[in-house]
């Protein structure tokens, strides 16, 4: 299929979350939209390391959660601080998060994924799976097509969504290949288990769910962390490292993550489960997109491409951000196409509506995260401390009790952590998050 | 839980292997002239890569596709790229 003339209104490169929705909306508004996947179905080549919050989607496709295949939505939020033997975690829970219209969601993308291409293709654009794009066709320094082996498509527009690597926006000159500090090595395993056991064991009723993330020795130091999500009969179980870290230390993330499901206040939850999957992803570090062109003539990057990630220590998010971004993509290139117009400037209505809506007010809000995220203390001192402080509270061994400004004074001096850092990491972590 | 080392992970896992295609490649002159690091045989979470007498050989059937060695290399001396379309790895979970 070669030629000059245009194939399509909009060519889309990827069907994950960003694609999808950039492909529904231009759909919708009648756009004849080309949604272009590598795997054999929309889903088998991606892989979350997080929960869908899933305010935009349902803005996007009210009731969504009534058709698509989500596993629970989340109502109950733990976030664990862990050392060699002892835990401290804090434990969100409201039954409101379990009503519609829900907060969020676990899903698992394989299933998932291809849910919302196939919603896509019914709105009408034309879903190719199981064809990998080479490179974007640029001519007289414009995104003019797309290039799979031979075959050529053109379109006056490419959305691309293809993910943390994003070969097409380096391709197309938007943005550098990836440093290893611009992203995080997800590796996570799936972890089959009856509902009823997943119920009991999490304190669940019926289809509710929990998210838990880790921080502290499951990535033994690294920046990163830690996560547990409960699918309807699977635990998504998994961890983040930066990759300069994981590069420097010379550890391996598949033994991280063997520690962290061996880990003796992990097992507990594991018990009995049946490995079924294991994979790995790159994660896009927060902060990164701010430093990425988001459009060309006639290109704009969504999703992970463009670096939409948010972890800030509590809240991992990406596919809320990846969704935002292909509806922002969409609007603009609906508005490009109705002034005739795929140029840069027109394009440039991307980064305006990006910038309007929550895509990047929220990654300005949490831009410093990663800065204060880099404190190696937060993955060793403070769990420690933590810990030693509640042990000093709760466990008695017949000695006399102390107060608790000397329990926490003595955790400080054992843990090694001082009253300037202290105060320093609390400033520093009210301005960041 | 008891984790089995990574072949037994990635056997776990389903691939549609292109065997005449392998989707990755190392030109061993630069590999072994300007990388000090040999960070490919810890980072992959594929254990893809293994040391042959001296030289790189990587494993391209089970790879999960992540790109991590591409960001770890030094510039030149990996060519990585996607497999064709509907061959890889295949999440049945995600």
């Amino acid at each position: 299929m070669t030629g000059t003339t245009e194939d399509f209104d909009a060519i889309v490169v990827g069907a994950g979350p960003a694609g999808c929705a950039a492909a529904y909306r231009m759909s919708m508004a009648g756009l004849s939209v080309v949604l272009i996947e590598r795997g054999e179905t929309p889903g088998s080549k991606n892989l979350s390391g997080g929960v869908l919050y899933s305010a935009v989607l349902n803005e996007l496709i009210p009731g969504f959660y009534e058709t698509a295949p989500v596993e629970r939505p989340i109502t109950r939020h733990t976030t664990t601080f862990l050392t060699k033997e002892a835990s401290c975690s804090l434990d969100y829970r409201s039954a409101g998060l379990g009503a519609p219209p829900y907060n969020a969601f676990s899903v698992l993308r394989a299933k998932f994924d291809e849910w919302f291409a196939g919603v896509a293709e019914q709105a009408g654009a034309f879903v190719m799976p199981g064809i990998r794009v080479d490179e974007p066709v640029v001519e007289n320094g414009a995104v003019v097509g797309v290039r799979a082996g031979d075959d050529v498509l053109r379109a006056p527009v490419v959305v691309a969504a293809d993910g943390a690597n994003s070969f097409l926006a380096q391709a197309a000159g938007l943005r550098p290949r990836n440093a290893p500090k611009d992203v995080a090595l997800g590796v996570k395993a799936i972890i089959r288990l009856p509902r009823h056991t997943i119920e009991n064991r999490f304190g669940l009723v019926g289809d509710e769910g929990a998210a838990c993330s880790f921080d502290g020795e499951v990535t033994a130091g690294m920046m990163g962390g830690g996560f547990l999500y409960t699918n309807i009969d699977s635990l998504s179980v998994g961890l983040v490292v930066r990759l300069d870290d994981l590069i420097e230390s010379g550890a391996k993330a598949s033994q991280l993550l063997a520690d962290f499901l061996d880990h003796p206040l992990v097992q507990p939850l594991l018990r009995d489960g049946e490995l079924a999957e294991y994979g790995a992803h790159l994660v896009p570090e927060s902060g990164s997109a701010m430093t990425h062109r988001l459009f060309t003539d006639g290109m704009v990057v969504a999703g992970d491409a463009a670096g939409f990630a948010i972890n800030s220590g509590l809240v991992v998010r990406g596919m809320d951000l990846a969704i935002g971004s292909g509806v922002c993509a969409a609007d603009a290139i609906i508005q490009a196409k109705t002034l005739g117009d795929f140029s840069a400037h027109s394009l440039s209505a991307y980064q305006d509506r990006l910038e309007d809506g929550f895509v990047l007010k929220d990654l300005h809000t949490y831009a410093r995260a990663p800065h204060f995220l880099d404190r190696h203390q937060l993955y060793s001192t403070y769990p420690e401390f933590l810990t030693q402080l509640l042990h000093g509270i709760f466990a008695t061994d017949g000695t006399p009790r102390q107060h608790l400004v000397t329990v926490a004074r003595r955790a400080m001096n054992d843990s090694g952590l001082r009253m300037s850092a202290l105060m320093g990491d609390a400033v520093a972590a009210g301005r960041s998050l | 839980m008891n984790v089995p080392p990574v072949p037994g992970l990635l056997g776990l896992d389903h691939f549609e292997v292109d065997r005449d295609h392998p989707h990755i490649a190392i030109d061993h002159d630069v590999c072994e002239t300007r990388c000090t690091q040999r960070s490919c045989l810890t980072v992959c979470p594929a254990d893809v890569y293994t040391e042959h007498e001296g030289r790189i050989i990587p494993d391209t059937a089970a790879c999960l596709e992540c790109g991590t060695c591409v960001i770890a290399c030094v510039p030149e001396a990996l060519s990585w790229h996607y497999p064709d379309g509907t061959h890889g790895v295949q999440y049945r979970y995600g």
